[in-house]
This record gives structure tokens, C-alpha cells and sequence, in this order.
């Protein structure tokens, strides 16, 4: 996956302008700038939540938290850094709550997910939902701290200083929280039928 | 030396995503053409990464357009109180049922947005809105104008009449801005609970207390008065009061019997805005470098982030923010790859601050470096020391696990 959040706070005239814009509160180019961001936000989140449903929920808050936030924005960051500190601030209070809690199981399937990726529906294509499904069961199962670092970390690619940076937290908390969190998840995932032979199938 | 090695390739199979250098690449593929269980681990958590990326599917334009528009929307409403003095506190009356219904109708519309806020109505009338901080902490600003009762987080907070505040719900710290609360907080959570004001803030685990912007008093358990920038003012018990009716603050610790509220004739004069002027190294420009320092460290800009220790380390700092710079100057040794600076970095702060989080984390943090360097006497004697300094620390399990690890890797003598 690669590093995807570019810390360095460079910017164009034309991104500063942008900028400047939506700390004045305008509209078109908040909402172009939202636009722009969404596809990366949504990745994020899809992997901390493990559920479209969420996913747009927390995005819509990550949004409206930007608005209220957007006059203060210094522009020590990449809006796009910002943006992610945002949704994973939002995302870790979400998790925490005990009515998230209370929720139990998450959806088969959602209303909210591109229909398109729903025609496929091969036998392969079923199976790997239900993997999908049952590796988001497994990741909803470890606590949000360290779920939240390991899928950032192992899963999303992003340096462990990063990582940390996001979630405010000390590199060394950070890098306890992915070492547990992937034992918990492998000592899972090779208890689990339906995960544990994974490690000898082609996963695309 | 397999074993020893697998502590070291279990750090490098995490990091695999973010990137490895080319030896790290090349230890790592190695030792999986001769472990077979990292080689397990590895196809495993490729085969897990795949489903995640599988899972990771687009929200459909239609959901990522409406959760933008909606977000406006919430933003739009017009329940948000502005910061305006006293004229937001006595708006007319037909204002005042204005606001009302458009706080009810948006609180109906959103019941959720409370609930993040961790913000629940008890009894009485309360304006409430709820906004984003800069870092993304949500804030509920609540204002009374009659007084009312509201839950927050695990403490039960009496508004009297004409008072307002701030709650920050993640760091669960109420922030008074005028008038005076009642907290009545449940000491079975075990959670912090703040009240700061201007001149002081109040740190409490479980008690009923009352704050006004000027005096605290304490009606059952204990609580700490502190300065705003951490320095401890009083320690009171049931029946004893601190007043600071002029800033600076004066120690003035009274005890007393009476369970009358607080009068604002007497104990709470409004008082005037505290200024507070900001000196070369106040705490909070002492923490903005921090902050940045830490930005920059993320950013992988190790010369800022170096540059802005060195300045704060020469600033007269708080214990807790000497070991804070001492510990990100570590980091920048961890990030730029010196491990032996990194070790000895950290080895300083867990010396210096033993008694200090940093500390702990520091020393956990220089025993794992001589881990991953293959070290593994000197990393069992720091893991040994960690345990016994620290045996309920936060990283005793994973000191636990790896002390076992290197043992069973290190040949009997």
C-alpha cells in the first residue's frame, strides 16, 4: 500500500488559496476539498469501523467537525493529515462508547456500498465477504487502541510515527498496541475455519 | 538464534506496509526461508491485509455526497450560541423561545451528536451546542439560565442559574467560564474528572463538589486545586473550601460547615477576566513546541524536531515536560536509526523520571531497542528492571512475554 499521508506541510499558491477559503467558511470550496479527501477518508475509517454503514456516519462527523475547525487550521500539516486526525479522533470516541458497543454484530451488507461491487456475486466473491465479515469480527473483538494503530500500521501501511501522531499517542504505546494487537489477531485468525487457510490461498 | 531473531522479525513483518530499507528486506526474507512459523505468520497476515483491502470497499457517490450535505446541514442549524457576552445569556423573549424550540428541534433531528458528546439532560432547561475543537475533540458548550441538572460522562453536574461552560467529553474536563457547578462524580468509574477555570482547575476521581470561577468547595471525598499550569494549590477533604477571589491565586484554605450554595454576593464576585500574560516559556508555549516537535518527528523532519527539544529543553520546564522533550530527543534518535542514542536517550528519562509515565514508557522502550538489536542480556536486565520497578505498569504482559521469549532463546549456560 505505501506511505499514503504526506506530513509535509508544502503547498501550492492554489492550495493555500483553497485553504484560505475554507477558513473563511466557503462552501464550494470546503465541499471541494471534502470531495477531494472522502475516497482516503473512507478507506481509513473502513478500516477502523469494518462497516460502510459506519463509514458514512463518521465521515459526515469528520466533515462537520472540519467546518467548526476549519478557521483554526494553521496549515502545520497536509489538510489530508488533518482531515485523517480528525476522522481518527472521531472514529476512537465512536469506538469507545458504549452504545457502539451495544450495537453487537455489524451487517451483512450495506445500503451504502458502491452497488457496482456488489454484481460480482460468484461463489469466490461470496466467500471472500465471508472472509471479509469474519476478519471484521475478529478486529471488532481487540480494543479500539490497538485495533485502530494495527490496522494503520499492518494494514494501511503508515510508519509507526505517523500512526502515532495520528492517534496521539507515543510511538512506544503505539508500538505495544500493534504487537498486541497482532497476536491477538493471528492467534484468532488461525483458530477461526474460516480465516486460518488464507495463508495458503492466492488472496487477490 | 532463531528464537531471539523472531522478536525482531515480528517488528519487521508489521512494518512490512509502511516499507522496509533494503537490509531490513533482506534479514527478513532470510528468516522467513528458515522459520517456518514466521513464515506462517507472514502468508497470514498477507492473506488478512488482502481481505482488508477487499473490504475496504468505496461508499457510493450518492452516501459520500449526502454525508457532506448533511454535514453542512448540521452546521448551518442555527442552535450554535454565539460567544457574545451577556447578550447570548438574556436574549429577548421571544428569542429565548426561539432558541429553545431550535435546540430541541435539533436535538430530536440528532440525538446522536449528544450522545457523542456524552452530554444527557436531567431536569431543568439547558442550552446546549455541540462543535469541533481544532484538534477534532468535540465541545459542548451549555449554557444556564435558570439552572438544571445534566449528566456528564460518569458525573452528575449542577448548573446553577446564569452559568456557562465548556465540556470536552474525551479528556472529560469541564471548562467554567461564569457562575458556578456541582459535580457529583461516580467514584466506582475510577476516571478522572476536571473542572478548570481561569485561575485554577479541580482534579477529582470520585466525590460532590462545588466550583464557582472564584472558590471550591468540597462536600464529600477529596480533591486536588491546581493552577492552570499543573502546580498544586490545595488538597481538600469534606467541608473545606478554597477561595481565590484575585488572580494570582493566594492559598486561601478554609474550612467550612454550612451547605448553603456558594453565595455570589460574598465567595463569588464575578470576577474580572484574569489576564494572563504569556511569559517567553509559559507552559502552554512550552507545550505548543512540544506539540510541533512531535509534528515534526511524525513529519520525519528530524532537524525541527530536534531544534524545537533543544530550544524547549533550555526553557525552565515542569518534570513532566523535561521528560516529555527528553523522550521525543529519543525518539528522534529511534526514528533516525541510532539505536545506541536512542537507548541511552531513553535510559536518561527512565533514570531521571522514574516516578513520571515518561519514565516507564522510557525504560519498556530502551529495553525493547536492546531487544531488536539482538542485545539479549542487556535487554533481559532492562526487561528484569522494568518488571520489578513498574510490576502493574501498562507494559508488563508484553515485558512478560518477551523476557520469556529471550530466555527461551538464550542458550543454558
Amino acid at each position: 500500500m505505501g506511505r499514503v499521508v504526506n506530513l509535509a506541510p508544502e503547498f501550492s499558491a492554489q492550495e493555500l488559496d483553497q485553504i484560505e477559503a475554507c477558513r473563511k467558511g466557503d462552501r464550494r470550496a470546503l465541499q471541494a476539498v471534502f470531495l477531494a479527501h472522502a475516497p482516503y477518508l473512507e478507506r481509513l475509517l473502513g478500516r477502523v469501523a469494518g462497516s460502510a454503514l459506519e463509514v458514512e456516519d463518521l465521515l459526515q462527523s469528520t466533515f462537520l467537525a472540519a467546518i467548526h475547525a476549519f478557521p483554526r487550521f494553521r496549515a502545520e500539516a497536509q489538510v489530508r493529515t488533518w482531515l485523517a486526525r480528525i476522522a481518527i479522533r472521531i472514529a476512537q470516541e465512536r469506538l469507545r462508547s458504549a452504545s457502539h458497543r451495544r450495537r453487537g454484530e455489524l451487517p451483512d451488507l450495506e445500503d451504502s456500498v458502491d452497488p457496482r461491487t456488489l454484481f460480482d456475486v460468484s461463489e469466490s466473491s461470496v466467500d471472500t465477504r465471508r472472509q471479509v465479515q469474519r476478519l471484521n469480527h475478529h478486529l471488532q473483538a481487540i480494543s479500539p487502541k490497538k485495533r485502530i494503530a494495527f490496522v494503520l500500521h499492518v494494514f494501511e501501511g503508515l510508519p509507526i510515527e505517523e500512526v502515532a501522531a495520528l492517534t496521539a499517542a507515543s510511538v512506544t504505546a503505539t508500538k505495544s498496541r500493534v504487537f498486541w494487537a497482532r497476536r491477538e489477531l493471528i492467534k484468532r485468525a488461525q483458530r477461526d475455519p474460516i480465516l486460518r487457510d488464507i495463508a495458503s490461498e492466492a488472496v487477490p | 538464534m532463531i528464537r531471539l531473531q523472531c522478536t525482531r522479525i515480528a517488528a519487521l513483518l508489521q512494518a512490512r506496509a509502511a516499507g522496509l530499507s533494503q537490509a531490513n528486506a533482506l534479514v527478513l526474507e532470510e528468516h522467513l526461508a528458515q522459520c517456518r512459523d514466521c513464515s506462517e505468520q507472514a502468508q497470514l497476515l498477507d492473506g488478512l491485509r488482502a481481505l482488508s483491502d477487499a473490504g475496504a470497499a468505496p461508499l457510493s457517490s450518492g452516501a459520500r455526497q449526502r454525508a457532506v450535505l448533511q454535514a453542512f446541514a448540521v452546521a448551518e442549524r442555527p442552535s450554535q450560541p454565539t460567544a457574545a457576552g451577556s447578550s447570548w445569556l438574556f436574549p429577548s423573549a421571544f428569542g429565548a423561545l426561539a432558541a429553545t424550540a431550535i435546540v430541541v428541534l435539533s436535538i430530536l433531528r440528532q440525538p446522536d451528536l449528544s450522545l457523542r458528546a456524552d452530554y444527557h439532560l436531567i431536569s431543568g432547561s439547558l442550552e446546549h451546542s455541540v462543535r469541533a475543537a481544532e484538534s477534532g475533540e468535540v465541545e459542548t458548550a451549555i449554557a444556564s439560565r435558570s439552572g438544571g441538572v445534566v449528566a456528564l460522562a460518569h458525573a452528575r453536574v449542577e448548573f446553577r442559574s446564569q452559568t456557562r461552560a465548556a465540556w470536552f467529553g474525551g479528556a472529560r474536563v469541564l471548562r467554567l467560564e461564569s457562575g458556578s457547578v456541582v459535580a457529583d462524580v461516580d467514584p466506582a468509574q475510577h476516571q478522572a474528572f476536571r473542572v478548570d477555570t481561569a485561575r485554577f482547575r479541580v482534579l477529582v476521581l470520585g466525590t460532590r463538589f462545588e466550583v464557582s470561577s472564584a472558590a471550591v468547595r468540597v462536600t464529600r471525598g477529596r480533591v486536588r486545586v491546581e493552577r492552570p499550569d499543573g502546580t498544586e494549590l490545595a488538597e481538600l477533604g469534606p467541608g473545606d473550601s478554597y477561595a481565590c477571589p484575585s488572580a494570582p491565586c493566594q492559598l486561601r484554605k478554609t474550612t467550612v460547615v454550612s451547605a448553603e450554595p456558594i453565595a455570589a454576593s460574598s465567595v463569588v464576585p464575578e470576577p474580572p477576566p484574569v489576564a494572563m500574560p504569556e511569559r517567553s516559556n509559559s507552559p502552554a508555549r512550552v507545550e505548543r513546541q512540544l506539540d510541533q516537535a512531535r509534528l515534526a518527528l511524525a513529519q520525519r523532519n528530524l532537524a525541527r524536531a530536534r531544534e524545537l527539544v533543544s530550544n524547549v529543553l533550555g526553557e525552565d520546564l515542569q518534570a513532566r515536560q523535561r521528560a516529555e522533550a527528553l523522550s521525543l530527543r529519543a525518539e528522534s534518535a529511534l526514528v533516525a536509526g541510532d539505536l545506541s542514542e536512542a537507548a541511552a536517550a531513553y535510559r536518561l528519562v527512565a533514570q531521571k523520571f522514574a516516578n513520571l509515565p515518561a519514565g516507564e514508557n522510557a525504560l519498556f522502550a530502551s529495553a525493547r531497542i536492546d531487544a531488536e538489536r539482538l542485545s539479549g542480556t542487556r535487554a533481559q536486565a532492562g526487561l528484569m528492571r522494568y518488571l520489578l520497578r513498574y510490576p502493574k505498569g501498562r507494559f508488563v504482559k508484553e515485558a512478560t512475554t518477551r523476557l520469556r521469549e529471550l530466555r527461551e532463546a538464550t542458550p543454558a549456560p
